[in-house]
């Protein structure tokens, strides 16, 4: 039963993205920013950050997967930059130290890389995606403080169930 | 050299930068149908959304009614101002029906452009990385839906069918930036209609753009524009929106039209997915296109 909350938690956040950009689209923020939720994202990197390395770099790769077979139709963008993300993450938080501060500093590194892979991998497929001004302007800022705020409100819980299960699982 | 290979990171981080180029590559291609085990992948996560989907969509259609509630006074005036015209509208609609169909049986045509039936569904996710506008909806192959049929909601045109699964299919919207997202459309002017592609969309003004517009007919704001049927997939007559402006091109040949869109492709819940009786093209004849 225990093995089951961490994928069903990544699932929900999985799910209430596709939610959140269904009933707060653009037109809900000023009408001209884009606010991308990376609920997924951030629960993968405090994974990263607490949990077994392991296990969270093949959780990033499957739901990567799952992204890019049902939302985008494009493979092989998230299924990669997901545990790219993760795997820096883990490389980041050995030579920083673990709190709450540093944790959002790297998560928000984190995910300003992977917009920009994203938008960089677009860009070469469409030439008529937005502008880079337009892109860091009027999507990157504001993602990023809305993921942070949500990264800040999801460490401390995260973080005690994380540790604690990793934990568990090793003493099995 | 045999250093440089030794280096296990290396080695697995151009492996993987080889296949992410090989998996994109295979899965922007021209494809009729996507692979079997995406389909299920789909299949499968698209039952967990709805599973979601569906009671958020039931609560927020509670909220948009309580909504309306607070407007239904000034609602109902206007709607009874409308009603007095409609009885007679409905009988000349009827006379024009009769006439239609006796014409028809004279040129023994069956199905015209227009004929189409409809399959009802409901969204049960949006891209969430709003790269591409898209939306999966919960018909699919099972109840008829096909590759590029038209979608409209009760505004009007909202997009077409780019996959379609076992139970579920994705819609691109027209606000999506891409290229080959092109609808033959037509202006309904007092004297002659203008053909035109509605190619692009201008996310600043909220506006789509109709290019290659006729720069002989003239063209008044506030003109109907519907899809013209003549792209092969989608019946004539679904309604895109008006015109707001119309801007010379700098060849002198063509003009743009600026058209305000009927459907708001923000607020997507309940569509009609499309299906036209008249005879379909080939989707290989539509080739890249499409």
């Amino acid at each position: 039963m225990k093995r089951a909350v961490l994928p069903l938690i990544l699932s929900v956040c999985y799910i209430a993205e596709s939610l959140f950009a269904q009933f707060f689209s653009a037109q809900n923020f000023g009408g001209k920013y884009i606010i991308v939720p990376h609920f997924l994202l951030v629960m993968l990197i405090l994974m990263g950050m607490y949990y077994r390395k392991r296990s969270a770099i093949i959780y990033a790769f499957v739901f990567g997967m799952l992204f890019d077979a049902f939302y985008t139709g494009v493979l092989g963008i998230y299924l990669f930059f997901y545990p790219l993300a993760v795997y820096l993450t883990i490389k980041l938080m050995r030579i920083l130290q673990s709190n709450i501060f540093t944790g959002t500093v790297v998560a928000a590194f984190n995910m300003a890389v992977v917009e920009f892979l994203v938008y960089g991998v677009n860009s070469l497929i469409n030439s008529q995606l937005m502008g880079f001004s337009d892109f860091l302007n009027l999507r990157l800022w504001p993602t990023l403080i809305f993921n942070a705020a949500f990264f800040i409100l999801a460490w401390y819980p995260m973080r005690n169930f994380l540790v604690r299960r990793a934990r568990e699982e090793e003493q099995e | 050299m045999p250093q440089f290979f030794l280096n296990k990171r290396l080695i697995v981080l151009l492996i993987s930068v080889i296949l992410l180029v090989a998996m994109i590559g295979f899965s922007i291609r021209e494809r009729d149908r996507i692979s079997k085990p995406e389909q299920f992948v789909r299949d499968i996560v698209g039952f967990g959304q709805t599973i979601i989907a569906k009671p958020a969509n039931a609560m927020a259609v509670f909220f948009d009614n309580i909504n309306d509630l607070k407007n239904t006074y000034t609602e109902n005036k206007k709607l009874k101002s409308h009603l007095e015209q409609l009885t007679s509208l409905e009988a000349q609609n009827h006379e024009l029906k009769k006439e239609n169909e006796e014409l028809k049986s004279i040129i023994k045509e069956k199905n015209s452009l227009g004929d189409s039936e409809s399959i009802q569904a409901q969204v049960i996710a949006r891209n969430p990385d709003s790269w591409y506008e898209q939306v999966v909806i919960d018909k699919g192959e099972v109840n008829g839906v096909e590759k590029n049929m038209a979608v409209v909601t009760s505004g009007g045109f909202i997009g077409k069918v780019t996959q379609v699964d076992k139970f579920y299919s994705t819609v691109e919207l027209l606000s999506s930036p891409d290229e080959t997202n092109r609808i033959s459309a037509k202006v309904q002017g007092a004297k002659k209609d203008a053909y035109g592609l509605i190619e692009g969309y201008d996310k600043k003004t909220k506006m789509l753009l109709l290019k290659q517009l006729d720069f002989n007919i003239k063209i008044k704001k506030g003109d109907h524009v519907v899809t013209s049927g003549l792209s092969g997939m989608f019946p004539s007559g679904l309604v895109i929106g008006d015109v707001e402006k119309i801007v010379p091109d700098e060849n002198g040949l063509t003009q743009t039209a600026y058209v305000k869109p009927e459907a708001n492709f923000y607020d997507v819940r309940e569509v009609l997915v499309i299906n036209r009786k008249a005879q379909k093209l080939n989707s290989s004849v539509l080739g890249g296109g499409q």
